[in-house]
């Protein structure tokens, strides 16, 4: 896979594979596709709206795309770093 | 007075949830429209079968200016769409703590030091505050006399929670005779009047 053009988004990318989110490159119109570690859809789950997130190859602002891009992974409740102490097995899924 | 020109433009950020004609209507096919109807500043997100969200960072003079540009410009792209909601308007505690970047915990906690002017849930969890769903913009006014909110999101909340609104009213009064949507009306500025 080469990478991404954009320093930030590149950095965003490997994030997103540190947290177990698999990244494929190519597809219409954009960079690529980040896809939730979870098996599938998860309503619970940011609504189930961030299961596939598109990568832009050139977004308007490659800084703002890339906090989005970190923040989705950071929501994500399976494997994302949600801030939360004590009583989590509504929540966390053991892989 | 002057009136301020080239007010100073902030980057405002929010989602704007998105039904398609088909639920088994591919949403990528819609990626190349949105970019070019300047949906640029959007990050699609897919998972829910024929829904698309648009996670919007866009720079405006305003929160509603930021909103509805963005909801224009989208629903230009994807004529056959469905506006479903704006965010971030209705949460609950766990959400709440992920955007404040702060633990359950720590949120549960303030809503009892600080619970007589906590504003009323949307809707009420059963028990405890766990279930319970508020918008946004009630919590973080209630924040506000507490400790300093951020100005930005405290206007993406009460913009998100304004075109909800106007828009479900619209969506009722398709479904009510105008008779009723009157009467209904008459009745809560009767019981409620404007403030001066």
């Amino acid at each position: 896979m080469s990478k991404h053009p954009n320093k930030e988004i590149q950095s965003a990318i490997e994030y997103a594979k540190s947290k177990a989110f698999t990244v494929e490159q190519g597809g219409s119109h954009c960079w690529g596709q980040m896809y939730c570690p979870a098996e599938r859809t998860h309503l619970d789950c940011q609504g189930g709206a961030h299961c596939i997130t598109s990568i832009l190859s050139t977004p308007k602002n490659p800084e703002n795309h890339a906090k989005r891009l970190r923040k989705i992974v950071d929501r994500c409740i399976f494997f994302g770093s949600s801030k939360d102490e004590g009583n989590n097995n509504d929540e966390k899924r053991e892989k | 007075m002057k009136s301020v020109k080239n007010r100073k433009k902030e980057t405002y950020a929010f989602e704007v949830l998105f039904r398609l004609q088909s639920p088994d209507e591919d949403p990528a096919t819609h990626i190349g429209a949105l970019l070019a109807a300047g949906c640029d500043d959007a990050t699609p997100g897919i998972g829910r079968k024929g829904y698309l969200l648009l996670s919007f960072d866009r720079e405006a003079e305003d929160a509603l200016g930021a909103v509805c540009s963005a909801i224009e410009d989208a629903q230009q792209a994807m004529p056959q769409a469905q506006l479903v909601e704006v965010g971030p308007d209705l949460l609950g505690v766990s959400e709440l703590a992920f955007l404040l970047g702060q633990t359950r915990q720590n949120i549960r906690h303030l809503m009892q030091i600080h619970a007589k002017n906590l504003p009323e849930p949307v809707r009420a969890g059963v028990g405890q505050t766990s279930a319970s769903v508020w918008h946004l913009s009630d919590l973080l006014r209630w924040m506000s006399t507490f400790r300093s909110v951020d100005p930005l999101l405290l206007a993406v909340a009460q913009t998100s929670k304004l075109i909800n609104m106007e828009y479900a009213a619209w969506r009722l009064a398709q479904q009510m005779p105008q008779k009723q949507v009157r009467k209904a009306h008459r009745l809560v500025q009767k019981l409620y009047p404007a403030h001066a």
